[in-house]
């Protein structure tokens, strides 16, 4: 027996003591050299093959395979060792694998690992794991709930707040924020403003003429002339079928005649073209008071009065009380 | 439970097999599968699919890599990701890049099916 079988001789006697698996491969061809003790009883004496088959019943070298950062000389000489942990898909269990390059008989440079199961160990790291996991599961569950609530009470209050068809505050809410609005003017003392009543001439007409249909469109067209001619200080809202409000903030008399005036005149000039229905035309009755230490009510009332008053003298006009 | 399609993406075809039995078993069809990123994403379709479970370590594209380009293109995507990874980053990243789910190595039949239930619930299926 030469010195170089009597040393593997030794070599294989001493591994076949090791508690844990042990293994030696070719780094070039994947061939398992050697196998100890405990991996043969393990996978069974007659096994011959890849590696990467052999052991992890892969089709190609493993993902986390180390042959390329040991296969070299400077790696052998200097006792180079990685350590790594890997999951077994044959026996599913948890490796910790301690390799490194050798020199081995026949010129060549093989692989030896010591494959250690540390599957317990794992168990309480899954644990974890997963105990993140699940309250990053839960928590963008509740993010997206929340989302979702979020949404639903923004609809809801909208729904509340606004006219469906036109979008405009509703009467309920007009009347609630008009309130607060009001108070507000009347404490600063020094700020005119205006609360206006406007009312769509013969609505009814329109309605009976061309259908529910085209009066929906002739309301939404006036909500959007509305929006578009007051400022967002102002107030606009819907306050019944035909009928709308203003509170116009900051403006004295001649600015309230300037402003609704033009925006009477405007509307007398506009043409609509609808869906079945060509050239329709309307026009508004206006009635206006200036806001002075009075109840949303009593405003109301009033300025109710003045836009009847302009239907009864011809409509198409704005009744303003004078200052 | 509602009997799913599910595509199932790994590199290994030990766990493909393995998973395709554990799925099925559960009442749910293995409709394709997939070995790579890229073969999943282009497999994944929502009309065929209901259910992705993707392998997070592969080579070239990795699992969570293919999780996010799936939900790229479709936001409704259900993905579940198999790990053997301990490492709490892994199962981390695929939540955060849209996973509604994940299994952990070694497979346990019962923890699978929860799983999946729990997804179901989640999105009132």
């Amino acid at each position: 027996m030469n010195v170089n079988s009597y040393g593997n001789g030794i070599f294989k006697k001493l591994f076949d003591l090791i508690p844990f698996c042990a293994y030696v491969v070719d780094m070039d061809s994947y061939e398992i050299l050697y196998m100890n003790m405990k991996l043969k009883e393990k996978i069974g004496t007659n096994v011959n093959g890849k590696c990467y088959k052999v052991l992890y019943g892969y089709d190609e070298p493993c993902i986390f395979c180390k042959i390329d950062e040991l296969y070299s000389k400077e790696a052998v000489e200097s006792g180079k060792s990685v350590v790594h942990e890997e999951f077994n898909d044959v026996d599913e269990r948890w490796y910790r694998l301690e390799e490194r390059a050798i020199y081995w008989p026949g010129d060549k440079i093989a692989k030896y690992s010591f494959a250690i199961d540390i599957s317990n160990e794992k168990e309480s790291q899954n644990k974890l794991a997963e105990a993140h996991a699940n309250l990053m599961l839960q928590s963008r569950e509740l993010a997206s709930k929340n989302d979702l609530l979020h949404e639903m009470y923004e609809k809801a209050k909208d729904m509340s707040e606004k006219d469906y068809l036109t979008g405009l505050y509703n009467r309920r809410y007009f009347q609630e924020i008009g309130s607060k609005l009001i108070s507000n003017i009347l404490r600063q003392r020094d700020i005119p403003a205006y609360f206006a009543m406007l009312d769509i001439d013969h609505f009814k007409i329109i309605n009976d003429e061309y259908g529910h249909g085209i009066g929906d469109e002739v309301l939404k067209h006036f909500a959007r002339m509305l929006e578009a001619s007051f400022r967002s200080s102002d107030l606009v809202g819907r306050l019944g079928g035909e009928e709308f409000g203003i509170i116009l903030i900051n403006v004295d008399y001649k600015d309230a005649v300037r402003l609704l005036e033009e925006l009477r005149q405007k509307i007398e000039d506009q043409r609509l073209n609808l869906d079945g229905a060509e050239n329709i035309h309307y026009t508004i009755s206006i009635g206006a008071v200036k806001i002075r230490n009075d109840e949303m009510n009593t405003l109301m009332a009033n300025a109710d009065s003045l836009m009847y008053q302009a239907k009864s003298e011809g409509r198409n006009r704005l009744v303003i009380e004078k200052d | 439970m509602k009997k799913l399609k599910i595509l199932v993406v790994d590199d290994s075809s030990i766990i493909n097999k393995k998973l395709i039995q554990i799925y099925e078993s559960l009442g749910h069809k293995v409709v394709d599968t997939a070995k790579t990123g890229e073969e999943a994403i282009k497999k994944y379709d929502p009309n065929k699919i209901d259910l992705v479970s993707m392998d997070i370590t592969m080579p070239d594209m990795d699992g969570i890599e293919a999780t996010k380009q799936i939900l790229a293109k479709n936001p409704e995507a259900l993905v579940m990701v198999v790990t053997s990874h301990g490492q709490e980053q892994m199962i981390v990243s695929a939540i955060e890049s849209g996973a509604v789910g994940y299994i952990l190595k070694p497979f346990n039949k019962e923890r699978i099916s929860a799983m999946i239930e729990k997804i179901l619930k989640n999105i009132g299926g």
